[in-house]
């Protein structure tokens, strides 16, 4: 009990700094559908500040509140204190986990993912076994969860796994025949196991655009899950095993197509490392190649936009918490949906407020996340777009679930999959045009 | 920790599950404002409507447990802190609007609803709701009510008092108490509205409010013009005023305040601005706009180094923020902030804000000025680190040459440090109607009246 407080200790000056305003509350996703104390990072800030004053221990009642996060960041680019509550949030967890271990459902999830090979083979058997387990709905990549498995509300949508992981569909290197770059590309979890349609669009544009592409296969999950929950001894062990995975090739940059796992990149794991000089050094060299997938394409690619054929569709756009307020990439999707020929693109209200995913934390309060999701939902209908754009797997698998359950048709996809759509139809009309003339 | 029995009793109320106790929950409630400034309250009570109301207080009083009403407790000066233990009233429960009436200009409400959602509704009716404490969205009805909040459009449209037409006010025994009306004039005898509006929560538990609306102004226009000092952006105001313009808003910043906001601070402004002004005025759009000419005349006359007129709504905003992250930009700049109200005729408000900055310089400290000043409104801030005890004296001492300082400028002085006002008439006048209302004194039970 003595070290959990100690962890905590080291954040009470930027607890202090907390003037108690409330300006959160206005942000809070959770709080919007709770209107708790508990549900808005000022009254999180005042329990922790308890327990370090010696007013209150680290009960189940402070596990509780703690979870309630989605770590979506709007309180922190609210704050005008400064304060970075989502960050005190996950230390807080951090406490809570070594006192009292972690939420049973994500503990099981969790025992999986340390190992490797385990987490690898079962997740490919419920892709192999997947199609047993899901209802299939009128809608690609969506299934109504059929059976009841532990601590997954059965109401909800998931996608299948996918019956060939997307990194076993390719060879380790894929060449091109005048590379003018090489990358490698982490792929996630979500796009290796469910979304492998991303995976393909990514390595797709990224051919078209003269790049070599690199897929380790001994990458692993980012991490990001587990540090969010508050392990973060275990998150280590990932990021340092993804470090040196990366380091073993020689690489220009390296690129990720899901938000979180940019930000795990550029920002967790160097900040990880803080207190080992060697590894934090290491963990920056990494950082500073990494780009995510749309960023890289209009910053560092400058794509070409010669190539593009015409897709007539409405689109608008949902931006992930982490790509919006964790590494700051918003114009560049926009960018790249807009260059695309005949799609028409409007702006959704409140396009980067939570879709509720929030990582695990949709899995272990599915109700709260649905609530959030509702507005979300909303939000896209009033836009009319034919097809919802969005950079993260877990968005994407959320707000699938949302549009199912209120009947509305559209598809949610990744920014890439329009572009490589684009890219594909351009190369159909520059055989037909070639074929008349 | 509160009588089983008695949880019983306030769950038979409102319901078990709106009568919570648990520890976590608790602590969640007992702090305001200050790090470490807090007392576990014994239970937090969420009524559903006055009813509830009424019989939590009957218990209460009979109980002689002491209960603080709260609203979203976004005050920023302790007022919510359960100093004496017993019981947090939350409000958040009651938050439905009840009625808007079109044809009276005037919305009934429930005072758990905030300010923003309450302007949303009658934007549809082209009304607006015109009181901004700069916290619209974090601020409750009740809460300006109790607080009678200030207003950064109070110099057109006056303050959160301005704007109460009725109330129902449940009172320390449980008696249920209606004031005012939708009438213009419903008052005979004593202004009860007016009583219970700023009364922090000690008379009464305000359970319904009939608020006054007005049709949204044609057109909007802001501006910000920077100054190399502060003595012509005095002058720049009275000028304005006195050639009869009525600013929705006049806000003043000193440069300790812009230094403070950093990043938050507009883009447009030059480095070396020593105060800034933002002006907004809105209206009939051609009365607008030869205001707007006439302003611009007027700060060019008094050496303005740079005007910026806001294009976008966007680019409103930006203004807006600045201006209402001052308070919080200025606590974070330091640890120890001790912010005061002086008030002064606005033709000397230029005065003042040389005398604050003579005083910070003789007590050597810093001190920020900011306010409405087109409503002579300065808040002058002290602002030191906790870790000199000597500053603490320099502080007081220079707490007692400002309020000197606005008194000798024929305006008035309150800080949260209040010296000892007892004794005094006024301060009769008011204990006497607190304890004839609240004999118990049960209700915010913080002494604030026994201090005047
Ligand atoms: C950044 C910032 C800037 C601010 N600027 C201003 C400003 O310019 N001018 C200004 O006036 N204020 C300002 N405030 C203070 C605050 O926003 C207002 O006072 C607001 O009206 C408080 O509303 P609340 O719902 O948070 O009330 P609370 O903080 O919950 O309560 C305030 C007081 O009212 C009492 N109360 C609440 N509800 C009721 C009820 N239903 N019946 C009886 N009593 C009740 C409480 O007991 C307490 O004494 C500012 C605050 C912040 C954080
Ligand atoms: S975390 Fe920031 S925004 Fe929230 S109450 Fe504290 S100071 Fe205000
Ligand atoms: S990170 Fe998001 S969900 Fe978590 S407290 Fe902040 S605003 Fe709320
Ligand atoms: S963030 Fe999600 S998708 Fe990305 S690697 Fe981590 S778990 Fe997998």
């Amino acid at each position: 009990m003595i070290k959990d407080k100690e962890l905590l200790r080291d954040i009470n000056d930027a607890i202090s700094n907390c003037m108690k305003c409330g300006n959160c509350m206005e942000v809070c996703p959770i709080y919007k559908e709770l209107k708790t104390e508990s549900a808005v990072a000022r009254g999180k800030l005042s329990l922790m500040e308890a327990v370090l004053n010696g007013n209150s221990e680290i009960t189940a009642g402070f596990d509780k509140r703690m979870s309630m996060c989605v770590s979506c960041k709007a309180c922190t680019a609210k704050c005008p204190c400064g304060v970075k509550a989502d960050e005190l949030i996950i230390r807080a967890r951090q406490a809570a986990v070594s006192s009292r271990g972690l939420h049973p459902v994500k503990n099981m999830v969790f025992k999986l993912l340390k190992n490797r090979r385990l987490f690898d083979f079962s997740l490919r058997m419920a892709g192999l076994f997947g199609p047993l387990s899901f209802k299939k709905l009128p809608r690609p990549m969506a299934r109504l969860l059929r059976f009841p498995m532990p601590g997954l509300d059965r109401r909800r949508v998931l996608a299948p796994f996918a019956a060939t992981p997307l990194r076993s569909q390719y060879p380790e290197v894929i060449k091109v025949d005048n590379p003018k770059m090489r990358v490698g590309f982490f792929t996630g979890c979500t796009i290796n196991y469910i979304y492998t349609d991303v995976g393909k669009a990514v390595i797709n544009v990224l051919k078209k655009n003269n790049v070599e592409v690199v897929m380790p296969p001994m990458q692993h999950c980012c991490g990001i899950p587990v540090f969010t929950s508050g392990d973060i001894e275990l998150a280590k062990v990932f990021a340092k095993h993804n470090i040196e995975t990366f380091e073993r090739y020689k690489l220009d940059y390296i690129v990720a197509s899901c938000g979180s796992c940019t930000m795990a990149f550029k920002k967790e794991y160097p900040e990880m490392f803080h207190d080992d000089p060697e590894m934090k050094e290491r963990a920056e060299a990494i950082a500073k190649k990494t780009y995510e997938i749309s960023e890289f394409l209009v910053d560092v690619v400058k794509f070409d936009q010669s190539k593009l054929g015409e897709v007539n569709i409405t689109v608008t756009m949902h931006d992930p918490c982490h790509m919006a307020r964790g590494i700051k990439v918003t114009s560049q999707p926009r960018e790249i949906l807009q260059s695309i020929p005949g799609l028409k693109f409007v702006e959704m209200k409140d396009a980067d407020r939570c879709c509720g995913a929030g990582g695990s934390f949709s899995v272990a309060h599915y109700d709260v996340a649905l609530k959030i999701n509702n507005r979300k939902i909303e939000n896209i209908a009033d836009t009319k777009a034919d097809i919802v754009a969005t950079s993260c797997g877990m968005c994407r698998m959320h707000i699938i679930d949302g549009l199912e359950r209120y009947k509305l048709p559209q598809d949610v996809v990744h920014v890439i999959q329009l572009l490589d759509k684009s890219y594909q139809v351009g190369a159909e009309t520059t055989v037909k045009k070639s074929k008349v003339s | 920790m509160m009588r089983q029995d008695l949880i019983d009793a306030f769950s038979r109320i409102v319901g078990a599950n709106h009568v919570l106790t648990a520890n976590d929950t608790l602590l969640e409630y007992a702090y305001d404002k200050d790090p470490g400034f807090s007392r576990l309250p014994d239970a937090i009570i969420e009524p559903a409507d006055t009813a509830e109301v009424s019989r939590v207080l009957a218990l209460a009083n009979a109980e002689k447990i002491p209960v603080y009403p709260r609203g979203y407790g976004s005050n920023l000066y302790n007022a919510i802190t359960p100093v004496e233990g017993g019981i947090i009233l939350l409000l958040r429960r009651m938050n439905s609007l009840l009625e808007i009436d079109t044809a009276n200009l005037a919305a009934t409400v429930e005072p758990g609803i905030f300010v923003a959602d309450l302007n949303k509704e009658v934007k549809k009716f082209g009304l607006i709701f015109p009181p901004d404490p700069g916290t619209i969205f974090t601020a409750t009805i009740g809460g300006m009510v109790a607080q009678n909040a200030t207003n950064i459009r109070s110099l057109k449209y006056g303050s959160t008092k301005h704007y109460i037409m009725g109330l129902e006010v449940v009172l320390a025994d449980g008696k249920i108490l209606k004031t005012g009306g939708k009438n213009v004039k419903d008052v005979a005898g004593y202004d009860l509205t007016k009583l219970m509006t700023g009364s922090q929560g000690t008379l009464g538990i305000i359970t319904k409010v009939i608020v006054k609306l007005m049709p949204a102004p044609e057109t909007q226009k802001c501006l910000l013009a920077g100054f190399k000092n502060f003595v012509d952006a005095g002058k720049a105001v009275k000028a304005i005023l006195d050639d009869k313009i009525v600013p929705a808003t006049l806000e003043f910043m000193d440069s300790v305040t812009i230094q403070a906001l950093g990043s938050k601070a507009p883009s447009s402004l030059p480095p070396d601005i020593k105060a800034a002004l933002i002006i907004e005025i809105d209206g009939i759009t051609k009365v607008v706009e030869n205001d707007m000419a006439k302003i611009s005349a007027i700060l060019q006359a008094h050496n303005v180094q740079q005007v910026t007129v806001a294009e976008t709504e966007i680019e409103q905003d930006a203004f807006w923020n600045a201006r209402r992250a001052a308070i919080t930009s200025l606590a974070k700049s330091n640890d120890i902030m001790w912010m005061t109200d002086a008030i002064i005729p606005r033709s000397k408000a230029a005065d003042m804000v040389d005398k604050i900055t003579s005083i910070a310089s003789k007590n050597k400290l810093t001190i920020a000025a900011f306010g409405h000043i087109g409503d002579g409104v300065l808040h002058p801030t002290i602002l030191f680190n906790a870790s000199d005890k000597s500053l603490i004296s320099h502080a007081s001492n220079a707490m007692k040459e400002i309020s000197a300082a606005a008194l000798e400028l024929g305006g008035i002085f309150c800080s949260r440090f209040q010296e000892d006002r007892s004794g005094q008439p006024e301060t009769y006048a008011k204990q006497a109607i607190k304890f004839s209302l609240d004999p118990n004194n049960i209700l915010n039970p913080v002494n604030r009246v026994k201090e005047g």
